[in-house]
This record gives C-alpha cells, sequence and structure tokens, in this order.
C-alpha cells in the first residue's frame, strides 16, 4: 500500500508510523501478509479505544447512504478517518481528518505537509517560464488512486525587483490565480494562498497586496473514478509588475501527466 | 448534503499529550504506543476495516 512504500521516508525523518482499525488480529495479519505492511497496525476489537479517544464514527450510516450503500451492522464501530501527528514529547501537533473514510491522504502528503520531511517517491513535475516568472506544478504522485486526495503544488519564482497581485484587488487589475480544467471524476478543492503584503506604489492612490520571489499555492485533487491515466491541465493567470511598469497579462498552461495507479502496477508485472 | 463534521473537538485536541494505547498488533504482541514510538514524532493513523 501507499503508506507501506512511504515508510523508509518517515524512518528517515524519525517519524514512527501507527495504525489503529477495529479489526481482529487475524484480519490485520492477513492484509499484512497479502500487502506487505511492515509497520504496526493495531487491533482495536470491539472499538474500545475508539470510544475511549471519543473517535467513533457517528456518522458513518449517513455517509453510506449518500453513496448508496446499505446500512450493514458491521459499519458501526468504525472510526472517523483521520490521523494524529505527535511531536516527540506525544502531543498532538496537527490532526489531519477527512470528512468520509472514501477520502484518503497520501504518506508522501502527511510527511512532506504535515511534518515538514522529503519524500523519495517519484512526482509528476513540469514548468515553464517567461521572461520575468517560473511557474513549476507539482503533484505529489506521479499516480493516482481512487478517492486519494493529491496536493497539486504550484510554485512561482519571480525575478528580483518582480511582484504578482494577490487578493483583495481593486477593479481593472488581475491576481494570481490558478485553475485546474474539469475531468469527468476529478474534484478540485479550493486553492491555499499564502498571505501576500501590503505594496504602495509612489504617486498612487490605491493600495495593493502583493506576492514577490517565491509564491507556493497548493490545491487538493481527488480522482473520484477509477481506470484512466490523465492530464491535469492547470493554468496559472498572473500580471508580473515592477515598480516602473506592467507587463501583459499571462495565462501559463501547465499540463501535468497522472497515471492510474492500478495500471501502473499492471504494466510492471508485465 | 452531508453534514460537515468539526473536528476540532472530536478525539485529543491539538497541544493535548496523545493518551496511551497499548493493543495487539497484527502479530499478535501488543504494542505500547508511546513505549514504541520512544521519543520519535509519530503518526497515528485511524481508519476503516482492512477486511472489507
Amino acid at each position: 500500500m501507499e503508506l507501506q512504500r512511504t515508510l523508509p521516508d518517515f524512518a528517515r525523518s524519525g517519524v514512527a508510523l501507527f495504525a489503529i482499525s477495529y479489526d481482529s488480529v487475524a484480519v490485520l495479519a492477513k492484509f499484512a501478509e497479502t500487502h506487505g505492511i511492515h509497520y504496526p497496525l493495531l487491533s482495536d476489537e470491539g472499538s474500545y479505544t475508539i470510544r475511549r479517544l471519543g473517535l467513533f464514527n457517528e456518522h458513518v450510516y449517513e455517509h453510506h447512504a449518500a453513496y448508496g450503500i446499505p446500512k450493514r451492522d458491521m459499519f458501526w464501530g468504525v472510526p472517523y478517518p483521520g490521523a494524529f501527528l505527535l511531536d516527540e514529547e506525544g502531543r498532538v501537533l496537527e490532526k489531519r481528518f477527512q470528512q468520509s473514510y472514501r477520502e484518503r491522504e497520501t504518506g508522501v502528503a502527511i510527511l512532506e505537509h504535515g511534518f515538514g520531511g522529503k519524500s523519495s517517491l517519484p512526482k509528476a513535475e513540469v514548468q515553464t517560464q517567461d521572461e520575468e516568472v517560473t511557474v513549476r506544478a507539482t503533484l505529489e504522485s506521479d499516480s493516482y488512486r481512487w478517492f486519494q486526495r493529491l496536493w497539486l503544488t504550484i510554485e512561482l519564482s519571480l525575478a528580483p525587483g518582480i511582484h504578482v497581485y494577490g487578493q483583495p484587488i481593486p477593479d481593472g487589475y488581475i491576481p494570481l490565480s490558478v485553475d485546474v480544467a474539469p475531468i469527468d471524476g476529478l474534484e478540485v478543492g479550493a486553492p491555499e494562498f499564502p498571505p501576500p503584503h501590503p505594496y504602495r506604489i509612489e504617486g498612487l492612490d490605491e493600495g495593493f497586496v502583493v506576492y514577490e520571489r517565491n509564491v507556493v499555492v497548493s490545491l487538493p485533487l481527488t480522482f473520484t473514478k477509477e481506470g484512466e491515466d490523465q492530464t491535469l491541465h492547470v493554468t496559472v493567470r498572473y500580471q508580473a509588475c515592477s515598480d516602473e511598469g506592467c507587463y501583459p497579462p499571462q495565462a501559463m498552461l501547465l499540463q501535468v501527466p497522472v497515471k492510474a495507479a492500478d495500471l501502473v502496477e499492471w504494466s510492471r508485472r508485465k | 448534503m452531508n453534514t460537515t463534521i468539526d473536528f476540532t473537538h472530536i478525539g485529543p485536541a491539538v497541544g493535548d499529550l496523545f493518551p496511551d494505547v497499548a493493543l495487539p498488533d497484527q502479530h499478535g504482541r501488543t504494542i505500547d504506543l508511546h513505549q514504541t514510538r520512544a521519543g520519535r514524532r509519530a503518526v497515528v493513523l485511524f481508519h476503516r476495516s482492512a477486511g472489507w
């Protein structure tokens, strides 16, 4: 599984990994053997620990109903899906939970976004540039799995003295924006922008907020259909300016290829 | 539309010491989470069944 593949990177970053479910030891033993899992899969049969920690999933039937899955007793007892990130003292650094157990984060996202570590697994990366701005798009994995959340990161490197606008922005100016063209079965979350900083130009009444040097924008993507290799069409819009004036507005198109994970494994087996 | 769950107050809060947990692993050995962590940072992942 994906977390197992990330295990060496977690170890290098000094992060221990534990998974807890309500399964019996026998079920976990079979799962670990089938998938070659070496980190501890802990058995909370009866969901006592899950209850004690206040993580008993009261919404599981509601979510099943939304997916058209009939109510079954065995679903009752699962925890809310997600992860606690602990520091060296065992304190909770961060809680990364999902609304529904179908959605999953990758180990790469937990390691890189949560702990600031570095994964060695392949990413999908493309880059384009004009004279003032280099734009790089990186998808945290070169392949996707059904309902796994993948972070797309857009990194702009601006030449010295150059800025692009953030939001809010006066009418007539073009703020930095990132759009992913719709694909059937792709859910695109809201982009997360870093806070821009105020900028004032001599002789102008209007105030602006801008970005300079390096800007990193992240957005979560979830593929809700299985099957085909895809290409993400990402458009990054901005207007680069210096104190002297502005360049024409730009729309940089980046095409990020992403493979369907099962097909990758299948073709490797051949 | 599903209820949106606010996880702030579900389970241990940010800044809390994560409670002691000791459970059997896939080999049937009891794993004490904090002891096994041995001063390392950790991810404690909660997931649905591995059986379905």
